[in-house]
């Protein structure tokens, strides 16, 4: 469920805290919110989403990006467009006003459904619910979206407004029973001359009023379940706006389900993107494609191997929540799992070693390949934490298990001198044509491409050297270490 | 009654008691049966609901109110599924009182209801603000002033101020205590632009610079002022609590050097728990005590009847408290 996804998913919870929601009702519908595993899911959900996009930037008709199953290995995703003013954000801000008013009343109505009596406080919540109902349903129809069915509550808003005021109050009215209405007049002249008689009134008045509550309760029954329904479809409704809000807000863009290739264009981590920009820095999108199988990705300390991994996790539960991507473009395989292995584990608080920690996550990924047929593996720096020799040769093994079992999967790695033929992408790294300007431990972000190249080669960048260089690290230090890499290397020639 | 014509200038009122038993209830339909007729549209609530666990301990009788039609009413479910009027539900909260959520109704007939209100004074000024919306000319706080209850009826326009035999038996003692909590409600208001900004601070000790600039003191509490002295004026000598205040911090301002220049502000009145002689020696030292939210006593109310059955002589008390206060003094019993 989305509730536990939240507290394991790293930027998950920025996303869902960003989300305008209007009504608890949404709130509680979105954290009870299933991981989606069946692309036709994911689809349905996306493309109500997009419902609400094309109201809020104006598009009329069918989205663009209508994806359906099995043919846009090509036809990648629209980007969500910019707001303009499409006419509609009247109508729409009338539509967040009136979700914001919609009460959880499930309670009531279950109450209602099993054949009880409601008070006034009861009848009044369904009505006040009924009136919501067909507010909201009208200005669906205004907007002519047809991507929300609500119950027509003409008949139940009659039951409970027999004087036509349609306004949100409620009261056992006099128009409901000529004895009732009588009796209250009554007690009117009686209460200003004889007290005892108009208690026997009043106490007269208060039986019929239970026996109209009864009625009342019982010609509402049959609609106890459509109501129900249309809370349901409420709480949907808020999900799927808020959603798209977001999606326009920070220009994400609609996935399209994809059947082997995972391709993200452009992709960016909204958290860590916010958080740069708060800091006057650009994050830099990355374009990366993930196959049925292992890809090894290497490149320089700092050069956010561990951020690519956490945008792509980040990216497939969005997708798989029915979400738009943050980036321009996105084509993605659903899969049953998505299995990480990253250095953040709080291993400590379990007591265990890194090492162990690691080796557990990793065991994990491999029991998962050998039950799932769509997996996705995310795995930081495997076996760093421990002697490179025999790390190379668990790492060589775990690559050959991802490839056996088509397992589509991330490794990062400082490692070189692998077997397997797997697929490897490096990240740039410092761009070597701006040394003019030397980067400090502030800059060194501006001084790094981000952008990930497809190479052949095993070898992995050596600048390790560097970078603690412009860390500001003891000279002793780097002097040293590049003395032993000068004489190892005289040793070898 | 001259005080009627004072009220009907206010958009609110509150009506508290100095102690159970002074004639809240008895004020509160005394001013209701004044105003039928007046053409005001008004509404009617409570804050919290402590008051009445003690009638209900000492066999009082419950604080039942009197309406007449058109009077628009908050309670808790609790006490709206017990009322004995025929009222129209208005809205609902979502927000819940240990007695429930909150319905708006607005009686159709005579009749009694039990009040119950909003726990908080927040949410209380929040309450009186909606009125507007029911075209509600005055509303009408039943008040408590209990240190237990964090709601402050200080959020009304004007007040009114109940007392009598039940706060002491003792004519003098009576009217001094009377006094005190009658100079408290006229603490004068802090005059800054500061007011909004301070009233959503929720904990701590703050100082206010030259430059109106808040600044955190980083004191948690007026409790853990021991091991932060020094710390206290590090911003000047203007410094807002945002809870309680007692006759430690008092004490502990008044004995410092810069206590002539010194300007406490509270919340408002409710917030100073402190005996009335240091309060006095505070002031005669030359500090300053000021308030973010003020409001006007307009009238005191006493209750010559102590629930015993004590009974003092009311003509005699009343001439005194007025000449005390220099403010119109009532008997609820007469009026």
């Amino acid at each position: 469920m989305f509730s536990n996804a939240i507290s394991k998913v790293s930027g998950l919870r920025y996303i869902a805290d960003s989300l305008e929601l209007q009504s608890s009702l949404g709130r509680q519908h979105l954290l009870k919110q299933h991981f989606l595993i069946d692309g036709k899911d994911i689809d349905f959900q996306l493309n109500r989403v997009s419902v609400f996009v094309d109201l809020l930037t104006g598009i009329k008709g069918k989205s663009k990006a209508e994806g359906t199953v099995g043919q846009m290995t090509h036809v990648m995703a629209e980007k969500a467009p910019c707001p303009t003013d499409t006419g509609n954000s009247d109508k729409i801000d009338q539509l967040r006003h009136a979700l914001s008013e919609v009460h959880d009343i499930s309670s009531t109505l279950s109450f209602l459904q099993s054949g009880l009596t409601l008070d006034d406080i009861g009848l009044f919540e369904v009505k006040r619910f009924a009136l919501l109902v067909d507010q909201i349903s009208s200005i669906l129809r205004q907007l002519n979206c047809m991507a929300v069915k609500l119950a027509e509550t003409g008949k139940v808003i009659d039951i409970l407004d027999p004087d036509k005021q349609r306004i949100p109050h409620f009261y056992i009215y006099d128009s409901y029973s000529n004895t009732l209405a009588n009796l209250r007049k009554q007690y009117d002249c009686l209460i200003k001359t004889d007290l005892q008689k108009a208690e026997a009134v009043r106490v007269e008045s208060l039986e019929v009023e239970d026996g109209i509550r009864l009625q009342l309760s019982m010609e509402l029954k049959p609609f106890a379940k459509e109501l129900m329904e249309s809370l349901t479809s409420i709480a949907d409704l808020d999900v799927w706006l808020a959603k798209a809000t977001l999606a326009v807000k920070m220009h994400y863009c609609k996935p399209v389900i994809g059947i082997t290739v995972t391709e993200y264009r452009q992709l960016f981590n909204p958290e860590i993107a916010d958080a740069l920009e708060s800091r006057g820095k650009t994050f830099q999108p990355v374009d990366i494609d993930l196959m049925e199988s292992p890809c090894i990705v290497t490149g320089a300390n700092m050069a956010g191997k561990t951020v690519l991994l956490k945008s792509v996790a980040l990216a497939q539960y969005l997708f798989q929540y029915g979400f738009y991507i943050p980036a321009l473009k996105a084509e993605i395989v659903p899969v049953e799992r998505v299995i990480t292995s990253m250095a953040d584990d709080q291993s400590e608080l379990r007591g265990l070693s890194s090492f162990a920690a690691e080796m557990l996550n990793i065991n994990a990924i491999i029991l998962a390949s050998r039950s799932h047929k769509q997996l996705l593996g995310l795995i930081d720096e495997p076996a760093r934490t421990t002697n490179p020799h025999e790390g190379l040769a668990l790492v060589n093994a775990l690559l050959d298990i991802l490839q056996k079992g088509n397992v589509r999967s991330l490794i990062t790695t400082h490692y070189s001198g692998f077997v397997s033929d797997c697929r490897r992408l490096r990240v740039k790294g410092l761009k070597t044509d701006e040394l003019a300007v030397k980067p400090t431990i502030e800059t060194i972000n501006d001084h790094m491409d981000y952008s990930l190249v497809e190479v052949q080669s095993d070898q992995v960048p050596l600048e390790a050297l560097r970078i603690a260089a412009i860390l500001g690290i003891d000279e002793e230090l780097i002097a040293g270490a590049s003395r032993y890499l000068e004489n190892k290397r005289n040793t070898n020639i | 009654m001259p005080f009627i014509d004072e009220i009907i200038k206010y958009k609110s009122l509150s009506i508290v008691g100095l102690e159970k038993n002074t004639g809240k209830t008895e004020c509160l339909n005394y001013v209701l049966r004044r105003l039928e007729g007046s053409g005001r549209r008004l509404a009617l609530t409570s804050i919290g609901i402590d008051g009445e666990r003690i009638d209900q301990v000492t066999h009082t009788g419950k604080p039942e109110i009197d309406l007449y039609e058109n009077i628009v009413f908050i309670t808790s479910e609790t006490h709206y599924r017990q009322k004995r009027l025929d009222s129209e539900i208005l809205d609902i909260t979502t927000r819940r009182t240990p007695l429930g959520r909150l319905v708006t109704a607005r009686s159709l007939a005579r009749g009694k209801v039990m009040f119950s209100g909003p726990s908080d004074t927040l949410w209380l000024k929040t309450i009186i603000e909606n009125m507007a919306a029911y075209k509600v000319d005055t509303t009408i706080v039943d008040g408590a002033l209990s240190r237990l209850s964090p709601g402050s009826p200080a959020v009304t326009e004007c007040m009114i101020l109940n007392t009598g035999a039940a706060v002491s038996a003792n004519i003098p003692k009576l009217v001094s205590r009377t006094r005190f909590v009658y100079n408290l409600i006229k603490i004068p208001a802090f005059q800054s632009c500061l007011t909004d900004k301070l009233l959503a601070l929720e904990k701590g000790i703050w100082a206010i610079d030259n430059n109106n600039q808040i600044h955190d003191l980083q004191i948690p509490s007026v409790f853990l002022l021991k091991g932060h002295e020094e710390q206290l004026f590090r911003f000047g000598t203007t410094l807002y609590v945002t809870g309680a205040v007692s006759d430690k911090m008092l004490d502990l301002l008044r004995m410092q050097k810069a206590i002539r220049d010194t300007v406490l502000v509270i919340r408002d009145f409710t917030r100073l728990f402190v005996k009335p002689e240091t309060f006095r020696a505070f002031i005669h030292s030359g500090g300053q005590i000021r308030v973010l939210v003020n409001t006007t006593l307009i009238a005191v109310c006493v209750n010559p009847v102590s629930p015993e059955g004590y009974v003092l002589n009311s003509s005699e008390l009343c001439s005194i408290l007025a000449e005390t206060l220099q403010i119109p003094v009532y008997d609820i019993k007469k009026l």
